[in-house]
C-alpha cells in the first residue's frame, strides 16, 4: 500500500513539471507577440526591447523555460500587463474564494448523492427509486449555469430566500455550490445505485445474507466497501469537473474568483494571469487526483502496482 | 449478442425508446432546420423585442425581435455536429490508448496514465481554452478541442475495465490454450468492456453539448449572430428579472438533447449486460 502511495506521488512529479511545461509554452503558441501584447500597438520600439528583454524573448527557448520554473519556485508568477500588480497578490486574493465555492460544492455532491443512490439501490423498483433515478438522470442532464439562473429565479427573485448574487457568508454561497454540485452529484448517485446492485447479488453478498445477518448490516459492513470502489474514481473527475465548472458558477453568481479573473483576462489577453491561474488550478487538480487514488487503494486492496 | 436479441433488449426499455425519440426529433430539426423554423434565425424585428411567448412567436423573442424557437432550431445544428465529431475525436484517441495501457502495463500503461494524468491536471474548460487559442477559434476548433480533452475518460475506463479482466478465470485460459494477445484483446476484453464504455460514450456525448454550451456561454464558442444554445443564455441572463423565458427555453433544448443521450445510454447498458439489467428487475 505504501510502496502503491509512493509511486502515485513519484508519478505525480513528471505530470506537474509537464503541466509547468505547458503553462510556459502558452506565451507562445498563443497568437501574436507577448512582449507586443505588454507594451501595447502604440508602445515605443524602445520600451518593446526592453519588455521584450525583460520577458526574457531574446533568449533560446530552454533557457527561457528554467527562468520560468526559477521564478515559480519564488512563487513569482510575474505581472498582470491589465492590473499592473502581481499575478501572485491577485490570485492571493481570489483563489480562496473559488476553493471556498469548489470546497462546498464537493460536500453537497456526496453528502446528497451517496444516500439518494444507497436508498435507491436498496428500495429498487419503488417509487422513492424510480424518483431518486429520475432525479439523478435529469441533474446530469442540466447544464450548471442554466441550474443556476433557475435557482436563481426561485430561490432569490421568488421567494427571497437567498440573495440573487454576489460574495459574502454562507447565504451566497448555498445556490451556487448546489448549481455546481448538483451534475456530479446526480452522476455519483447513479454510480452508487448501479454499482451497489451489482454487489448485492455477489457470491459474498449472498453468503453473508445466508448466514442469517441483518439486511442493513450486509450492505454497510459487506456490500458498501465494494461498492464505493467506482464512487471513490469518481472523486478525481469531480475535483476536475467542479474546478472547471466554478468558471461558469462565478459568473453566474458574479462571485469574484479566479474563474471570473481568468475569463476576463482571456479577453484581455492578459497572459501572465492566465498562465498563473491555469498552473494554480491544474495543481489544485493533481492534488485532488491524488488523493482520489490514494483512497481508491485505500477501499480497494486489489489494487496492485 | 445477436443484433436482432440486442435491439431486442434495447427497446424493451421506455427510457431507451423516450431518449431514442428525442434524439431522432432533435437529428431532424438539425436537419430539416430552414423548413421548420417560422421567422429566419437572425430576421430582427425591433419593435417586437422581448415579446413573451404567444401565438406569433410561440417561444418569445430576444432582445433584437428575433424568434427564440427559430434561434433554437438552428442552434441543434451547431450542437448536434459538434457532439458527434468531437465524440468520434475522443474514442478514436482514448479507447486504443486505455486498452494498450491496461492490457501490456509497464512502461505502456505508465505513459498512457501519465498522458491521462496530465489532461486531466486541466480542468475541461481551461483545456479547451487552451487548445483553441491554439487552433484559433471556430467551429472545427471546437470540434477537435472537445475530443481532444474528453479522449482521457474513454482511455481511463478501458484501462480499468482491461486492468481488472486480464487476470479473470476466462482469459486465462484462453492465453493457456495459446491465443494471442490480440484475439484475447478483441474477442473477450473488448466484447466484456463495452457496456461501461458505452455508458461513458452517452453521457459523453451529453458532457460534449454541455463544455460547447459552456464556451458558447463564455462567449468562446460559436460567434454571433450564429445561433448556439450556449450563446443565447449568456445573452439573456441581463434579462433573468424581466425576460426568464430568453434564458428557459434554450436551457430546456440542451437539457433535452443531454438526456436523450443519457436515456440512450442507459437503454444500451441494459440491452448489453443482461446480468444488469436483471438485477433492475
Amino acid at each position: 500500500m505504501y510502496q502503491y502511495i509512493l509511486k502515485r506521488v513519484l508519478m505525480m512529479l513528471p505530470v506537474l513539471l509537464a503541466v509547468t511545461i505547458i503553462v510556459f509554452l502558452i506565451v507562445h503558441l498563443i497568437p501574436g507577440d507577448p512582449a507586443r501584447l505588454v507594451v501595447g500597438e502604440m508602445g515605443s520600439q524602445q520600451a518593446y526591447d526592453r519588455v521584450r528583454a525583460e520577458l526574457g524573448l531574446d533568449k533560446p527557448l530552454y533557457i527561457q523555460y528554467f527562468s520560468f520554473l526559477d521564478r515559480l519556485f519564488h512563487l513569482n508568477l510575474g505581472k498582470s500587463i491589465v492590473y499592473r500588480e502581481d499575478v501572485t497578490k491577485l490570485l492571493a486574493a481570489k483563489l480562496p474564494n473559488t476553493l471556498e465555492l469548489t470546497g462546498s460544492a464537493l460536500i453537497f455532491t456526496y453528502l446528497f448523492a451517496i444516500p439518494l443512490g444507497i436508498l435507491a439501490a436498496v428500495k429498487r423498483n419503488t417509487v422513492i427509486d424510480y424518483l431518486s433515478m429520475g432525479l439523478a438522470i435529469i441533474g446530469v442532464s442540466v447544464p450548471s449555469f442554466w441550474l443556476g439562473f433557475l435557482l436563481i429565479s426561485l430561490f432569490a427573485i421568488h421567494l427571497h430566500w437567498f440573495p440573487i448574487a454576489g460574495y459574502g457568508g454562507i447565504k451566497y454561497l448555498v445556490l451556487p455550490a448546489v448549481a455546481l454540485g448538483f451534475g456530479g452529484a446526480a452522476l455519483v448517485a447513479r454510480m452508487m445505485r448501479s454499482s451497489l446492485l451489482e454487489v448485492i447479488n455477489q457470491d459474498y453478498t449472498v453468503t453473508a445474507k445466508a448466514k442469517g445477518l441483518r439486511y442493513w448490516t450486509v450492505i454497510t459492513k459487506h456490500a458498501l466497501r465494494n461498492a464505493l470502489i467506482p464512487i471513490v474514481t469518481l472523486l478525481g473527475l469531480q475535483v476536475g469537473w467542479l474546478v472547471g465548472g466554478a468558471v461558469v458558477i462565478e459568473i453566474v453568481f458574479l462571485r469574484p474568483g479566479v474563474g471570473r479573473l481568468i475569463v476576463k483576462s482571456i479577453y484581455m489577453r492578459d497572459f501572465p494571469v492566465v498562465q498563473g491561474i491555469t498552473l494554480i488550478l491544474a495543481v489544485t487538480v493533481i492534488l485532488g487526483n491524488l488523493l482520489a487514488d490514494i483512497l481508491y487503494a485505500v477501499t480497494d486492496p486489489k489494487v496492485r502496482y | 449478442m445477436k443484433k436482432h436479441k440486442l435491439l431486442f433488449n434495447f427497446f424493451k426499455s421506455t427510457n431507451a425508446i423516450i431518449g431514442t425519440s428525442i434524439i431522432i426529433l432533435f437529428l431532424l430539426t438539425a436537419l430539416l432546420a430552414p423548413y421548420l423554423a417560422p421567422q429566419p434565425p437572425n430576421a430582427q424585428s425591433l419593435k417586437n423585442a422581448l415579446t413573451p411567448p404567444g401565438r406569433e412567436y410561440l417561444l418569445g423573442t430576444d432582445e433584437f425581435g428575433r424568434s427564440i424557437l427559430s434561434r433554437i432550431i438552428f442552434g441543434a445544428r451547431v450542437s448536434l455536429n459538434i457532439t458527434l465529431l468531437a465524440s468520434i475525436v475522443a474514442l478514436g484517441i482514448g479507447v486504443p490508448l486505455g486498452a494498450l495501457a491496461g492490457y501490456y502495463g509497464g512502461v505502456l500503461d505508465f505513459i498512457v496514465e501519465g498522458l491521462v494524468d496530465i489532461t486531466w491536471a486541466f480542468p475541461v474548460i481551461l483545456a479547451a481554452l487552451a487548445i483553441m487559442f491554439i487552433l484559433g477559434t471556430g467551429l472545427h476548433s471546437i470540434m477537435i478541442a472537445i475530443g481532444v480533452v474528453y479522449w482521457a475518460g474513454y482511455a481511463r475506463i478501458t484501462r480499468g475495465q482491461f486492468l481488472a479482466l486480464r487476470e479473470e478465470e476466462y482469459v486465462q485460459a484462453a492465453r493457456a490454450v495459446g491465443a494471442s494477445n490480440l484475439r484475447i484483446i478483441w474477442r473477450h476484453l473488448l466484447p466484456n468492456s463495452l457496456a461501461p464504455l458505452l455508458v461513458q460514450l452517452s453521457l459523453g456525448m451529453g458532457q460534449v453539448i454541455l463544455l460547447e454550451a459552456s464556451l458558447s456561454f463564455l462567449g468562446l464558442g460559436a460567434q454571433p449572430p450564429t445561433p448556439s444554445w450556449g450563446s443565447m443564455l449568456s445573452k439573456g441572463q441581463a434579462y433573468l428579472l424581466n425576460a426568464s423565458w430568453l434564458t428557459l427555453f434554450p436551457g430546456l433544448a440542451i437539457m433535452l438533447v443531454v438526456l436523450g443521450f443519457n436515456l440512450i445510454g442507459d437503454g444500451l447498458r441494459d440491452a448489453l449486460d443482461p446480468r444488469l439489467s436483471h438485477t433492475r428487475k
